[in-house]
């Protein structure tokens, strides 16, 4: 495929009918949540925040740790309910028909299933037929580099299996939106990179609807169409950037790149800027 | 590996043979009432076995302990699976489940003996509340001990509540369950026997307590060794049932 970072005109694919008013894959308006901590005290986790992926669009948020980043991904996932403010994905409640996929830092893949038996869950629990979800699993794990490794265990796997593992137990049930919670986070830096491609050359392929929360901006930037920069508690949007590097992207000579730099600079000069400014509210 | 295991081997066959030698040896130097000796305990085996006896007791000691066993699974298993399913009862229940857990349940044996008399049933019951509450709680820590994560991939993928339950929580508990029959299998024993101690007419029990009577130590002993070597081989085939079964918790070689 030969396509620009997607825009709101070149978007609504899933919509042909509609092409004028094109429904964003993800919708965040005002979103907040408070939580009350074990003394009783009231602590704003996120606070107004407003966010809006286009459908096919490849979206990072990048922050400080603790900023809320993942508390967001579970309010579009629905595993929590919306408290205050919207969030719609292509115009329906979290739980809706949309399909969403999520994975997370923790491989989770369940230890007494085999790989396949693992990547297969998600169209186990839809009825799939088995000889169907079967043949949709072998294709993805060949796909991912896992061939030959569909009938060991997880824990005989190493954690950059394991991690692939996952991804195509996310990818398999063809979700429409993918959130990512630093999904390569716990691995070397040698195999992060190779996830990084992999998972690249994959949605260049696809071209699906990605939200990928990380703290590494390097990476931010590397895979995404935009990246998003949220501040420290309460969590809230900050700054925007969109990442006008064409596709597909050659990760080797990224860093050499004079636009990539300049952009990494900014992103982490606004970052820091951010988390000095919270650091001194504190003391 | 393979080095390993012929060194533990061969020392497990030295200490078997160094402790049945010395007991031989202390038996003949030093005749008491006390000690026996295995020579005596092995005439005594096969004396009793001729006479079928052995067989006989052993075998209804096994069939109590073994009613208990299964039956104090089979509800210890379900009450554990309810209470860790349900948030509320079981947070609710677990105080009395732990001070049930503190009560020295072998202390129960004459009120259920008063209660069902000296047959089959009292020793049922005894071996049956030994190992129900370990069951419970040993499931109920099996659910409990469920990574979060884990219940959460399937609810992002929609899992209804029951696929949860059977896909994540049932077979997280496998592991514990089997863990809490290992430990079952003795505690069964343990009860079927006191029972029998205090009054029975038949079981490994009765024949120690009626040899006891008698002042016959090796009369004591050999039944006590047959029901060793039999609740060994119990919990050897456990113990085997589950490495199959939880293959995959053995980590790649």
């Amino acid at each position: 495929m030969n396509v620009e970072a997607p825009t709101a005109v070149n978007a609504p694919l899933k919509h042909p009918l509609a092409p004028a008013s094109p429904e964003a894959a993800v919708a965040i308006e005002d979103l907040a949540f408070v939580v009350n901590d074990r003394r009783g005290r009231r602590t704003e986790i996120i606070s107004g925040v407003n966010l809006r992926l286009e459908d096919r669009e490849f979206v990072s948020i990048v922050g400080p740790s603790g900023c809320g980043k993942s508390t967001l991904l579970n309010f579009i996932s629905g595993l929590l309910p919306v408290q205050s403010g919207r969030v719609s994905l292509f115009g329906e409640a979290p739980g809706g028909s949309t399909s969403v996929g999520y994975m997370f830092q923790q491989h989770g893949l369940l230890p007494w299933r085999t790989i396949i038996e693992n990547v297969e869950l998600g169209l186990e629990l839809a009825g799939v037929a088995k000889p169907v979800r079967q043949e949709k699993a072998h294709v993805l794990l060949a796909e991912l580099g896992l061939g030959g490794f569909e009938e060991h265990y997880p824990n005989e796997l190493s954690g950059g299996m394991r991690q692939r593992a996952s991804l195509a137990r996310t990818l398999i049930a063809d979700p429409a939106i993918i959130l990512m919670d630093e999904p390569f986070g716990a691995l070397d830096a040698q195999t992060k990179v190779l996830m990084q491609e992999l998972f690249s050359r994959y949605w260049n392929d696809h071209r699906k609807t990605v939200l990928f929360v990380t703290h590494d901006i390097a990476e931010a930037i590397a895979l995404s169409d935009r990246v998003v920069v949220m501040s420290a508690r309460p969590g809230r949007i900050t700054a925007e950037y969109r990442v006008d590097l064409e596709r597909p992207r050659d990760f080797n000579h990224l860093r050499a790149d004079q636009r990539f730099n300049a952009l990494h600079e900014e992103i982490w000069s606004e970052i820091r800027r951010e988390a000095t400014i919270s650091m001194r509210g504190r003391t | 590996m393979r080095d390993d295991r012929i060194t533990i081997r061969t020392t497990q066959i030295v200490i078997l043979v160094a402790v049945l030698a010395l007991w031989e040896l202390v038996g003949r130097l030093a005749p008491n009432l006390w000690t026996s000796s295995p020579t005596k305990i092995a005439a005594a085996f096969w004396q009793s076995l001729l006479r079928l006896e052995i067989l006989y007791h052993t075998g209804v000691t096994l069939g109590e302990s073994l009613a208990g066993l299964f039956a104090g699974a089979v509800i210890g298993i379900a009450l554990g699976l309810m209470l860790g399913v349900s948030r509320i009862i079981g947070a609710a229940l677990e105080p009395f489940i732990v001070a049930l857990n503190s009560l020295p349940r072998v202390a129960l044996a004459p009120l259920i003996i008063m209660f069902v008399g000296i047959g089959f049933a009292s020793k049922f019951l005894l071996s049956f509340s030994l190992v129900v509450v370990p069951m419970m709680i040993n499931t109920y820590e099996g659910i409990r001990a469920t990574e979060p994560i884990l219940v959460n991939v399937l609810r992002v993928m929609r899992a209804s509540r029951l696929q949860i339950f059977l896909k994540v929580l049932l077979p997280n508990c496998i592991p514990w369950i089997f863990s809490g029959l290992r430990v079952g299998i003795s505690f069964a024993i343990v009860g079927a026997i006191v029972g029998e101690l205090i009054s029975s007419r038949a079981g490994i029990g009765y024949m120690i307590d009626t040899a006891a009577g008698s002042f016959d130590a090796t009369g004591m002993l050999m039944p006590l060794v047959v029901l060793m070597l039999v609740s060994f081989v119990l919990d050897r085939a456990v113990l085997h049932t589950s490495r199959r079964l939880l293959r995959w918790r053995e980590h790649a070689s």
